[in-house]
Formats: structure tokens, C-alpha cells, sequence
């Protein structure tokens, strides 16, 4: 955020030409300089008294001249500072939510057009990555079969990470809630900020980030991660739905090579590695399901997570 | 270096103006203006090298500003990007026959307007 200077608040805007009118009226009685000397406005002054123009413990510069129109002016323009320091901090907040509105809504538009898991959460990730700071993170889901979490996608210094069946994560999940734990607190050296992907009161996994360069996570942080994590949990169901309906291996993206290099079915073991769904594009990817797809066994499978 | 801000919606002025405030640290002046009428008034007074501009405005409509600060003033060195609304793309046309140098539509990137905005000033 730009700093406030007496150069910044006399420009020619409504505060600025509202106080050149002040000192017009005073008759050119008082000059205005800032904190290195230089003058701004006004004429320079046989000086006999200087009234400081304060914001917070910063002097911005020096308003001279006769006593009372000096203290008069250093405080209207002390009272412009507080009132445009103020003016920029609401509409940091506004600008930071209007960022995370806008996020929202293209994630939203973009994870409608992806149908595989891993591909929703690396966009997931991306889009996060924009707004909350990081040096790792990643999206865990809980395997279909054995229940366990597994990383779908990561990024960054994944050793950061927690490890996936960590307490800390099974609690985040049994409890629905998403939790900070920032550097220092514990035996954490990494800043962590996790929230579960709830979808139909039940979590099915969990976003994480970390940062290590000691930064603290917020409440605000917190919850915009909770809201992308039900933007994210709405498109695993998706992405299940379409399975049960399309052919399951379209969504995990495993095809039958994938199946013979790793000694799995395709229905095992959803999130061995983002590597693992990341080869073939999405229309491949269907033209990889049969026919016999459509009856979705597999597909049943998905829809266990999320019983009606 | 000055940067006209035009909108009738004060929350999307102080939007761009806070999208941009960085650049107040490197010299550029933010003017802002409430309806076409105003913006030119600010735009013949200060001439500045940036005006985005909002499309729908009471009093005179940033096609008309535009055309006016291209055809009318000849400041031909002033580039104008045009705001509006998703779904007004029909409106690109019209602006580019205004002689508008670029068209953005809301809601902005706000990441986009600086990186704009500082390739536009050169900075």
C-alpha cells in the first residue's frame, strides 16, 4: 500500500483542494513542508513556530507560521491523514475481497469443466496459491477402498507437508474443521493451514498448505481455504457422479496400462501419485471407457463416499 | 505520469484506485471522475497518459468521452481502455470505433490493470 505523504495529501483531489482553499484563506500566512524541508505550499515563513502534521508516531512535515493558524492547519491536515489512512485500509479489505469473490467464481467456472479428480485439484491449488501464500501445499482424498488419505496433488517443498495419516489431519477430518498451526507453535517449523473437503456433512479429504518462511496464517486465511475446499469437495462428487454414470476410469484418469504397470485394478487405490492421472487428456480418457463402463459397478464404488 | 480513473460507481473507483495505489509510491498521480462530463474536464486539465474508462455513466457515456478525447481533443497519445460489464461485448466494436485502445471487461483482474497499466506508462 502506497505510504501517506504531505505531497500525496495536497494533490489536487477533494481533500487537497479543500485544504489550498484553507490556506488561501488564511492569506498565505502559513507554509507547509514536509519531513525533509522541502516546501509544498504556501510561502516560506519567518518561522516562529512550527506545529508538527503527525500520522501515527511518523512526523509527515511541518505546517509554520503564526501560532494558531499553523496549529490549526497541522491539525486539520493531521485529521486528513488519519481520515486517508483510513480510507486505504477499508479499501484494502474491500480490494482483498473483491479479489476473493473473483476467485471464487472463475474456480467455480473452471473445475465445471473438469471431470478428474486430480485435474480439479491441481486447479484448485492454482487458484488458492493466488491469494494465500505459500511455499507448499497439496489436496489429500480419502481412498475409495482402505479409507487412508492420499495426496491427489501437490506442489512446492511437499516436506513441509504433514504426513497424511498424521492426528493433526485425522482430526481436521473428524471434526469437519479446518485449523492453523502456525511456525513455532509445537515442534512446527513450517506455517500449516488445512481444511477438509466437505461434501454432505462428511469429509472426504483435505486441502493443506505450508509456508516456511515464518509467515503467520490468518482467520481470513482460514476461511477463504474453507470455501475453496467446499468448491473442491462439490467437484470430487462430480467427479464421481460422472464416473458412476460414465465409466470411473475416465475420472481417476487410470487406464489399463496404468493398470498393468502398477499390479492394480483400475478401481484400486484412487490417489497413488498426481503423476498417475495426469498422462492422458480428458477425451482420452473417455474413449478409454467400455461399454460395460456404463453399468458403473465401479462407478457405485464413488458413490459410497457419499451416501444420500 | 497520470492515471484517470472514470466511474459512476464510487465502490469500483476506489477499486481500481486501490488496484493502482502501488504506483503512487513510483510518481503516478490517480485523478478520478464520477461522469463523462468530469472526466474530460479532468482530461483537459491534466492530460493524463491513462484513462479507464467505465462505458455505462450518467451525463455523457465513456463511448462519447472516448471518441471525444481521440477525435475532438487529438490526443491521440492518451490511451483509453474501456471497463464494462460481462455480457456488453458487443459494446468492443462500438469502443474500438470510438478509438479506444484496449477493452476490459468487469469484474477486472486487478493484477491485469497494474500489469497494464505499468506497461502503458513504462514503468
Amino acid at each position: 500500500m502506497a505510504e501517506i505523504t504531505l505531497k500525496s495529501l495536497l494533490r489536487p483531489k477533494a481533500d487537497g483542494v479543500a485544504f489550498r482553499s484553507v490556506l488561501d484563506a488564511l492569506g498565505g500566512a502559513v507554509a507547509v513542508e514536509d519531513a525533509s524541508g522541502q516546501l509544498l505550499a504556501g510561502s516560506p515563513q519567518e518561522s516562529y513556530f512550527r506545529s508538527a502534521v503527525r500520522h501515527g508516531d511518523a512526523v509527515l512535515g511541518w505546517i509554520s507560521g503564526p501560532k494558531e493558524a499553523a496549529e490549526a492547519a497541522g491539525a486539520l491536515l493531521t485529521h486528513l491523514a488519519a481520515r486517508e489512512s483510513e480510507r486505504k485500509a477499508l479499501a484494502g479489505e474491500v480490494l482483498q475481497l473483491y479479489r476473493e469473490v473473483r476467485l471464487i467464481d472463475q474456480l467455480s467456472e473452471e473445475l465445471t469443466a473438469v471431470l478428474q479428480v486430480p485435474g480439479a485439484c491441481e486447479t484448485a491449488l492454482a487458484h488458492a496459491r493466488r491469494l494465500i501464500p505459500d511455499s507448499a501445499g497439496g489436496i489429500l482424498v480419502r481412498s475409495r477402498q482402505v479409507g487412508e488419505l492420499a495426496w491427489a496433488a501437490q506442489f512446492g517443498e511437499v516436506s513441509q507437508l504433514p504426513e497424511p495419516q498424521s492426528e493433526r489431519l485425522a482430526g481436521a477430518m473428524e471434526r469437519g474443521l479446518g485449523e492453523i498451526v502456525n511456525a513455532g507453535e509445537g515442534t512446527n517449523t513450517a506455517s500449516l493451514i488445512f481444511a477438509p473437503l466437505r461434501a454432505k456433512q462428511r469429509s472426504v479429504g483435505l486441502i493443506v498448505m505450508a509456508d516456511g518462511a515464518g509467515l503467520s496464517y490468518t482467520a481470513a486465511n482460514l476461511k477463504l481455504l474453507n470455501t475453496i475446499a467446499l468448491q473442491i469437495a462439490a467437484a470430487i462428487k462430480n467427479s464421481y457422479l460422472c464416473a458412476a454414470n460414465g465409466g470411473d476410469r475416465a475420472v481417476s484418469g487410470r487406464t489399463d496400462d496404468d493398470s498393468a504397470r502398477t499390479g492394480n485394478g483400475p478401481h484400486d487405490s484412487a490417489f497413488d501419485g498426481a503423476e498417475d492421472f495426469s498422462a492422458v487428456s480428458a477425451p482420452d480418457r473417455f474413449r478409454t471407457a467400455r461399454a460395460d463402463d456404463f453399468g458403473a459397478p465401479g462407478g457405485r464404488r464413488f458413490l459410497q463416499l457419499f451416501p444420500d | 505520469m497520470k492515471i484517470l480513473i472514470v466511474d459512476d460507481e464510487p465502490h469500483l473507483r476506489m477499486l481500481i484506485q486501490q488496484s493502482l495505489d502501488d504506483l503512487e509510491d513510483e510518481g503516478v498521480e490517480l485523478f478520478l471522475a464520477a461522469d463523462g462530463e468530469q472526466a474530460l474536464e479532468v482530461i483537459r486539465a491534466e492530460e493524463p497518459r491513462l484513462v479507464l474508462l467505465d462505458v455505462m455513466m450518467p451525463k455523457k457515456n465513456g463511448f462519447d468521452v472516448c471518441a471525444t478525447i481521440q477525435h475532438e481533443l487529438g490526443m491521440t497519445e492518451t490511451y483509453v481502455i474501456l471497463l464494462t460489464a460481462k455480457g456488453q461485448e458487443v459494446d468492443r466494436l462500438r469502443g474500438q470505433e470510438a478509438g479506444a485502445d484496449q477493452y476490459m471487461t468487469k469484474p477486472f483482474d486487478p493484477d491485469a490493470l497494474m500489469a497494464k497499466a505499468r506497461a502503458v506508462l513504462g514503468i
